[in-house]
């Protein structure tokens, strides 16, 4: 027996994932040079790399769409490892050239080329992958960027107790943006949705860097205190919005019972 | 024997015994969520007509999570030791106590994105009818998230012994992202066969695979009322929890030989695996060879 779907609702059009992009990469570049120059300041620059996340969950939702798994061997830790690893890397080349606009560049356009090398050599045929890809690697490079600069505290990258925290930025990155699509899957999934999951995700993981931030010895408190308290309020809000959405789209809510119809 | 040897020895053996509880555990935090195979069949049921309540916990795959779970446990608790050393507690009981610190924080962010996986998903199928239940939310939660925190706390612990005693040369939060991964993808490999098929099929024949055909057809019904994923880990530890313990606790066991015997450099503990796999390749052989000639062919394959 297979249930006939009901009639979906009217959906709105989407987002084009380059506006979400575009406008990521003028707050990612605001947010560095305010975290950059005024430390204290950095709960804005934490407000301003929540729209990476999101540009970087609407392409994995977008890729996906066409098979590519939401778990394990997804687009989403292969957009993290282009991205995150040139931020990363880029901290132990020592250059006058170290510039945003160059990290945010090259991870861009690594991503581009994995994108690319998926649909020609591989022959993976996903329909705008290369602009994809690329869109989540700088996004995640955007990222990474900032909060290694909030907890450098406008002091560059100096000390190296900032690189046991790698693994856990690098993971918890891969799985924010990959999770607002896998968290939604289903007939009913729609971006606007999905993207409002995101921005609550966004605001736990950077709750959670915060506190991290907190006990890095190098970094100084206040910033990473913002950090912390910003997004926790900044959580409280996503959420209560996504609930929203969620009460108008659900089927129901119950507390208890059996369903309607099931013998028991 | 001399005193770094015996120190070794207790690393080891610590190593294996810790691996061996966290693989236990582990499984038994993916089945209450209803984690890979079994998220996928959960997930196909209302679309055949079957209103679930199962926690449908999907966290974007299993190995993954779990490095998640153990990198973040393992870096908060790094950090929070050396806060707790600063203030003259003893180095010890600074890593025990951080890393139950790390392991709470972990399993609130664990329990949040559950929630949100759980209410997503549920209102993704609502063309299929499907509702919201709080019960199939809130009875698996609290008991979903302790099951991470014992996780996190453990591969934690795992990660601090491999970098102190054992001598591994990475910082412990990377060593507990690489078991994170590990523990996740045996979990996900090994454990959840003994899910995916055995509980949520138990209306159909077991051994030979679910025909596509069934593929969602799940019980509903447990042993009293319908079935939630509270019932799961119960079953499942009795064999899938124990198999996952036994690869991953056997996995870092043996690993911890290469330290203690160097006869083949790195290498050892890859020679003795490779015998050990070997010796059960050909037990297991002889043990399917005695079955079908004692029992004959399975039902079905009389023909083959």
């Amino acid at each position: 027996m297979t249930t006939q779907p009901s009639e979906p609702p009217v959906e709105k059009k989407e987002i084009p994932n380059y506006k979400l992009y575009l406008l990521a990469v003028i707050t990612g570049i605001i947010s560095y040079f305010i975290a950059a120059l005024n430390p204290n300041l950095s709960f804005i620059s934490i407000i301003l790399i929540w729209p990476a996340f999101i540009a970087a969950a609407g392409c994995v939702e977008f890729l996906c769409r066409y098979g590519l798994g939401t778990g394990t061997s997804s687009i989403g830790y292969w957009g993290t490892a282009c991205g995150a690893t040139v931020v990363f890397a880029s901290q132990f080349i020592e250059t006058t050239a170290y510039s945003p606009f160059l990290e945010i560049a090259i991870a861009t356009l690594l991503g581009y080329a994995a994108g690319f090398c998926a649909n020609k050599i591989i022959k993976m045929k996903i329909p705008r992958i290369e602009l994809n890809s690329a869109i989540i690697a700088g996004s995640t490079g955007i990222i990474a960027l900032i909060i290694l600069e909030i907890f450098a505290g406008g002091a560059g990258m100096a000390g190296t107790t900032v690189y046991y925290i790698y693994p856990v930025m690098y993971i918890g990155i891969a799985l924010t943006i990959l999770h607002p699509y896998n968290g939604n899957l289903g007939a009913g999934e729609n971006q606007t949705r999905t993207l409002m999951l995101a921005m609550c995700e966004a605001a736990l993981l950077t709750s959670l860097f915060g506190f991290i931030g907190i006990l890095l010895p190098n970094t100084p408190f206040i910033p990473a205190l913002g950090m912390l308290i910003i997004s926790i309020i900044g959580f409280v809000i996503f959420v209560s919005i996504w609930w929203k959405r969620v009460k108008e789209e659900v089927y129901d809510v119950v507390w208890a019972g059996y369903p309607e119809g099931v013998d028991h | 024997m001399e005193p770094v040897t015996l120190t070794l020895m207790i690393g080891v053996g610590l190593a294996g015994a810790i691996a061996f509880i966290a693989g236990i555990i582990e499984d038994a935090e993916s089945d209450a969520g209803s984690s890979s195979n079994p998220n996928s069949q959960v997930q196909l049921a209302p679309q055949i007509g079957h209103i679930i309540t199962y926690y449908d916990k999907a966290i974007a795959g299993e190995p993954p999570q779990n490095g998640l779970w153990a990198a973040a446990a393992c870096t908060i608790a790094l950090l929070l030791s050396w806060r707790f050393a600063d203030l003259g507690m003893g180095q010890y009981y600074a890593i025990f106590f951080a890393a139950v610190a790390g392991a709470a924080v972990t399993a609130l962010v664990q329990g949040c994105l559950g929630i949100f996986a759980h209410i997503s998903r549920i209102t993704s199928m609502a063309a299929f009818k499907q509702p919201l239940y709080w019960h199939a939310l809130l009875t698996p939660l609290p008991y979903s998230m302790g099951l991470c925190f014992l996780t996190a706390l453990l591969l934690t612990l795992l990660s601090f012994v491999a970098s102190g005693i054992l001598g591994n040369s990475f910082a412990p939060p990377l060593i507990a992202l690489f078991m994170g991964i590990t523990l996740g993808s045996i979990a996900s490999g090994t454990g959840d066969i003994h899910y995916g098929a055995e509980r949520l099929y138990q209306h159909l024949p077991f051994g030979s695979g679910i025909a596509i055909s069934n593929q969602g057809d799940i019980d509903l019904k447990g042993e009293y009322g319908f079935r939630n994923s509270v019932d799961t880990p119960y079953f499942c530890m009795r064999f899938g929890g124990t198999i996952t313990a036994l690869a991953f606790g056997l996995l870092i066991f043996l690993d911890g030989w290469s330290r203690l015997f160097t006869f083949a450099g790195p290498w050892t503990s890859i020679i003795l695996e490779a015998a050990i796999i070997a010796v059960l390749f050909i037990f297991l052989n002889r043990l399917e060879k005695y079955t079908r000639d004692s029992y004959g062919p399975y039902p079905g394959q009389e023909d083959a």
